[in-house]
């Protein structure tokens, strides 16, 4: 998929491939310090330096935000919410923690209470499975799909998975982020997070019988 | 999930670094037919969800909202700060005006010939005016008055304001607010009771989480009440969970342990009672037991996926 692939930037990750040992602490270690400096300057009003800082993640929180809420209108939106937050509360941003999981659960936060507020939303935690569309899908699963096929019963599979799955299945997916950076943006533990994941999993292998 | 097990999903997903960690459950799942079957099947779960089962952004989306957001951002440093204007301009003035407020009424009181001011009770005294605690109508506008009904603006910051103009009339709207400063050691029942109070009386979610914080930092019992109620009452999900996570110190206490009982029965939010279990499988797994026996027939895939987890395991034990 054009554009598709994981963030040159994020954090300990190149070419979608964690970065090994020494190396990945070293980068971690530069790119806290870019980013440090970027932040103390859009603190004190430097839009360019705002600029480029979220240039390193918009990317992602763009496509997270376009997974979670399925709408292109929607998700410019909370794109919008998202980072007029972040550029608001950038005073209030701990050092210590990451830049990244910290824009992450903004987003995150923004991106359900935009879908929260859709008058047509389903229960935000209910988990989401026709019993017809699954029966569909087992049968489908008996025949020799294409990757093609097989991609299109995949996404239509994560679709009906929880809000909660739906995202960390994303964040883990996509992103290549750790559980334990999932679990700090989206403020939960690192076993739930890996529970959702796990059972997310399951579900979409038992529904296309792989 | 059995510890190799564990580690096995570990491995696939991509959460293990050390290489010799991965070398060495290579090798225990080459060893089991059992778990090299695990590990295969992972591995199938993992190929599915590659990047291409995802929604990816335009060039040409991201550039807009680039470009939009660039030009929200310098609106933003561009909007009027009215509190900043009112409390560097507004105090100054308000300081001049009691100055000329005052020459004024004592040119007037000279000329006149009248008595001590303060005598007559349809007129303020000095003190009165100095603090500018009562309005004095004939010189209203010359001083600049700064109390609306009962508000001494002077002591507060302007905000949200809002002026909307119809015909003759207009109408300001704003809040006003203040700054109080409470000072004490951690426990100073001062500082305890007033974190309570805005845990349990505060609307906006972001000052409770600030308190919340401001709590977890202090090791008093004083605050195990509040969090219990917070933790099952709060409106918002997030304040309950989080709540719920400053209390698993206090687990093996047998309130805190019900609390959670009856997060996992009746919380709304999934996360919560998902949550809720977990901190009773860490501390009493027959407990959490009772607890999922209690909500297995309800409409959560999780609960079900664990009243069968469950009961695997009673047949196991049996």
């Amino acid at each position: 998929m054009e554009g598709a692939g994981r963030p040159e930037l994020l954090i300990g990750w190149q070419n979608g491939r964690p970065i090994p040992g020494e190396k990945r602490k070293k980068r971690m270690n530069e790119l806290k310090k870019i980013e440090n400096e970027l932040i103390n300057k859009a603190v004190k009003g430097d839009g360019k330096a705002f600029d480029k800082l979220i240039r390193k993640y918009d990317r992602q929180i763009m496509n997270l935000l376009l997974n979670i809420l399925k709408n292109e209108d929607d998700a410019s939106d909370a794109y919008q919410n998202t980072f007029i937050k972040v550029y608001n509360s950038l005073g209030q941003f701990n050092r210590e923690s990451s830049f990244y999981t910290w824009v992450y659960r903004i987003a995150v936060n923004t991106a359900y209470s935009f879908y929260s507020k859709r008058p047509d939303h389903a229960e935000f935690d209910e988990e989401i499975h026709s019993s017809k569309e699954t029966q569909d899908f087992q049968i489908a699963g008996e025949l020799e799909l294409s990757d093609e096929e097989k991609r299109e019963m995949v996404k239509k599979e994560i679709e009906k998975l929880s809000l909660q799955q739906k995202t960390v299945v994303y964040m883990k997916s996509f992103e290549g982020m750790k559980f334990k950076e999932i679990a700090e943006a989206m403020s939960l533990n690192e076993g739930t997070v890996k529970k959702y994941f796990f059972r997310a999993v399951e579900n979409i292998k038992n529904n296309i019988e792989i | 999930m059995s510890d190799i097990k564990d580690k096995i999903f570990d491995l696939v997903f991509d959460e293990i670094e050390s290489s010799d960690e991965k070398k060495s459950i290579l090798k225990a799942v080459e060893s089991d037919p059992e778990l090299k079957k695990y590990y295969n099947t992972l591995k199938k779960e993992r190929s599915l969800l590659n990047s291409d089962a995802f929604e990816s952004a335009s060039e040409d989306l991201l550039e807009r909202n680039r470009e939009k957001l660039s030009a929200s951002i310098s609106d933003e440093n561009k909007k009027i700060n009215f509190s900043e204007i009112f409390n560097i301009y507004g105090r100054k003035f308000l300081q001049y005006a009691a100055v000329i407020l005052l020459t004024f009424y004592a040119t007037m009181y000279h000329f006149s010939g009248s008595g001590i001011p303060g005598q007559n009770k349809s007129e303020p005294t000095v003190s009165e005016l100095k603090t500018g605690a009562i309005p004095y109508q004939n010189v209203a506008v010359v001083s600049g008055e700064s109390i609306y009904g009962d508000i001494d603006m002077s002591k507060y910051k302007v905000e949200n304001l809002r002026i909307d103009e119809s015909g003759d009339e207009i109408t300001i709207d704003f809040n006003v607010s203040t700054n109080k400063v409470i000072k004490g050691s951690k426990n100073d029942p001062a500082i305890i009771n007033t974190l309570k109070y805005l845990v349990e009386n505060e609307n906006n979610a972001g000052v409770k989480l600030k308190t919340l914080k401001a709590m977890d930092q202090s090791t008093d019992s004083r605050f195990k009440e509040t969090l219990v109620k917070t933790m099952l009452k709060d409106a918002d999900a997030l304040i309950r969970r989080k709540a719920m996570k400053m209390l698993a110190d206090q687990i093996k206490e047998k309130d805190v342990r019900e609390a959670l009982f009856q997060v996992v029965l009746n919380d709304k939010d999934e996360t919560n009672r998902i949550e809720a279990l977990s901190m009773l499988e860490e501390s009493d797994a027959a407990y959490a037991g009772k607890a999922v026996k209690s909500v297995s027939t309800e409409n959560s895939e999780y609960f079900r996926f664990k009243a069968e987890e469950m009961n695997e395991n009673n047949e196991k034990g049996k």
